[in-house]
């Protein structure tokens, strides 16, 4: 057993009690009329007394944690997470071709490692294509940028 | 007269060529899902469900089921061909199926599993239509403290049928209800946990958590250590199963249908616990088990009808009670509720095209995926070639813009991103991802039913238990949530998580 349940369980049990203590603040009322803190209270103490039951199950834990697996590919998942706020955070200014294919390239260079002119391909094909399914046949309006007025 | 004339309408609703067009496309993307691991029916179908804003409620609903029961037939072909279950589902089918194609009977035995599921998933969609209806009109005369104790069974059952830990699952559970009271409080006209941001007003988007959740969430963790392995046989021939074949198998698919029919109705009753259920029974029942685990053909076939008779059944609570029996029916909960239609005892009644529809197109469909998966079963082997490396960016892209689609908000994206590292997390802790979703999809219905019944009993927590039906659920409730205190848990089947 490591300890993967006791780290998981004093986290679960803070945010509980901050759940708490939000909910508390909203007005919890009576039981004759509940005010809008009355049910997430009782979600946030239901999960309180079970980050409790876990931290309890997890007494007999004594081995270190191992976050990562042996060999994991780490700086995928970080570039990943990292490159999917960078597009959230353009994705307006730049519209919606220009950044999905930064993201696209981005993705498939550096994360799954194809050759520049593979993803550069791959980028332009999936980027234009999704872009007219949706603004033609789907009617479903993408935000535009330099590229888009283009068309 | 009343049930011929119902039928027929359901048949006019897929012959419409509309319908009958997403009803094929549901079963091909089932398929195509089901075979490719890595990507489960939870996660395409929260990625379509943004499309579903776009399509008749009933196309979209006829093309959602299509992907649910389509990918437990293609699931099986990737655990034959490659002992990698291709849905969570099929685990169970690795066991003998991976043998037979080692001794050269992968035909055979992707036979047996398509026939097998095509009698489980049409005898599960006759049932499902006979059941359904009268218990709909049962749980008409439910009120909201009898809804709610069904809730809290729906929830505590999911959790003590899952495999893993049944107080991580409660205590997800628990976050879910509180997630789902984020945004605008109906009943007092309040801002709840809003912080300011206007697109939380709503509440968190039920796409951005489920996409979050089960696909991003999914692709970080697959990252992290890529899934390898070997198709075993890259030609399949000899498809139709022999005599001696049909012999042995159509017991284990009829008990398997039955298995699988009658947990599947059961809320936490998912396709693995039913597949799993199956193969304990036949091999205890076998003249040979120790053949079990070498290329039983029964192995097979029992677990393979469960599977698909589970899918079917699952529908009847959905339908009838308006409580989702796992994880993925949570996601097809939401795209109804996407479309308008608010499921419960009311949808028959209110919506007989819709019900009716998804009932033939169920019939059609199981005719679709016979054809599509033994015939074009070279296909499908191909495309379990296609390395994760291109899946990858795709899935991703698909999360992306099913997130943003629905509001055209940002925001949505942010909230998207953070349920992706919290459903990578969730996998590293080892909590099971279908109690949180079931949790924030039915937090606002069961704070109704709550609210609703104190105010009937002006305060009094005693109306779940003075009430015969809410009573006898409540108790229920109650010894599932106690027992695994007193003892092992008797039941360690698993449940769907995706």
């Amino acid at each position: 057993m490591q300890k993967h349940d006791t780290f998981s369980g004093l986290f679960l049990l803070a945010l509980s009690l901050a759940m708490c203590i939000g909910a508390m603040q909203l007005g919890v009322g009576t039981l004759h009329s509940p005010g809008s803190g009355f049910f997430p209270l009782a979600g946030g103490l239901a999960l309180s007394i079970f980050s409790i039951l876990i931290l309890y199950q997890a007494r007999g834990e004594t081995r270190a944690a191992q976050f990562w697996t042996a060999g994991a590919n780490k700086r995928s998942i970080y570039l990943t997470v990292v490159l999917l706020v960078l597009y959230s955070l353009i994705l307006e200014e730049l519209g919606f071709i220009g950044s999905t294919i930064l993201l696209f390239v981005s993705v498939s260079r550096f994360v799954s490692l194809h050759r520049w002119k593979t993803s550069i391909f791959f980028a332009l094909a999936v980027s234009i294509a999704t872009y007219f399914l949706f603004t033609l046949l789907l009617r479903a309006p993408l935000p535009e940028g330099v590229l888009e007025r283009l068309f | 007269m009343d049930f011929l004339s119902n039928i027929a309408l359901g048949f006019s609703v897929i012959a419409e060529p509309v319908n009958f067009f997403f009803c094929f496309t549901g079963v091909l993307l089932g398929t195509l899902i089901g075979v490719l691991p890595g990507l489960g029916p939870g996660a395409t179908i929260s990625l379509l469900l943004p499309l579903t804003y776009h399509l008749e409620p009933i196309s979209s609903i006829i093309m959602v089921a299509g992907i649910y029961y389509g990918a437990k037939y293609g699931g099986s072909t990737t655990s034959i061909l490659l002992n990698i279950p291709g849905e969570v589902d099929s685990v169970v089918t690795c066991l003998d199926g991976y043998q037979m194609a080692r001794q050269g009977k992968a035909g055979r035995a992707l036979g047996i599993s398509a026939f097998g599921s095509f009698i489980a998933g049409t005898f599960a969609t006759l049932g499902l239509m006979l059941v359904a209806p009268s218990l709909a009109r049962v749980a008409l005369s439910f009120g909201p403290p009898e809804m709610f104790s069904l809730m809290i069974l729906a929830l505590t059952l999911i959790t003590f049928m899952s495999t893993g830990s049944q107080v991580k699952g409660l205590a997800m559970a628990a976050l879910g209800l509180f997630l789902g009271s984020v945004g605008q409080d109906v009943f007092n006209n309040v801002d709840r946990f809003v912080f300011g941001y206007h697109f939380l007003l709503e509440g968190l988007g039920i796409v951005p958590v489920i996409v979050g959740l089960f696909g991003v969430g999914e692709v970080l963790s697959n990252l992290e250590v890529q899934m390898k392995g070997e198709v075993f046989q890259k030609r399949v021939s000899n498809l139709l199963p022999t005599w001696q074949d049909w012999k042995d198998s159509i017991w284990p698919i009829i008990r398997g249908t039955v298995v699988g029919f009658f947990v599947g109705i059961i809320p936490g009753g998912g396709g693995i616990a039913s597949t799993f259920a199956s193969y304990t029974i036949e091999k205890r029942m076998s003249k040979h088990p120790e053949k079990f685990g070498a290329g039983a053909i029964e192995g097979v076939a029992g677990p393979e009808a469960a599977n698909n008779a589970c899918s079917g059944a699952n529908f009847i609570p959905l339908m009838t009670l308006g409580i989702p029996t796992n994880g993925i029916m949570a996601v097809i909960f939401a795209s109804l509720m996407i479309n308008g239609l608010q499921p419960g005892p009311l949808l028959i009644q209110n919506q007989p095209a819709l019900f009716w529809g998804v009932i033939a197109s169920m019939y059609l469909g199981n005719v679709m995926l016979v054809l599509l998966n033994l015939p074009l079963i070279g296909i499908w082997v191909r495309f379990l070639t296609i390395p994760y490396s291109i899946l990858a960016p795709l899935i991703l892209f698909f999360c992306l813009l099913g997130a943003y689609t629905v509001k055209n908000a940002v925001g949505d994206l942010i909230i998207m991103i953070l349920f992706g590292v919290l459903g990578f997390l969730m996998r590293k802790f080892r909590y099971e991802g279908a109690p949180l979703i079931m949790g924030f999809v039915i937090s606002d219905l069961m704070e109704g039913a709550f609210i609703r019944s104190l105010l009937i009993s002006k305060g009094s927590f005693a109306i779940f238990f003075t009430r015969p039906i809410s009573c006898a659920v409540m108790i229920a409730a109650v010894l599932l949530f106690v027992l695994p205190f007193f003892g092992k848990k008797p039941l360690k089947l698993g449940a769907d998580d995706d």
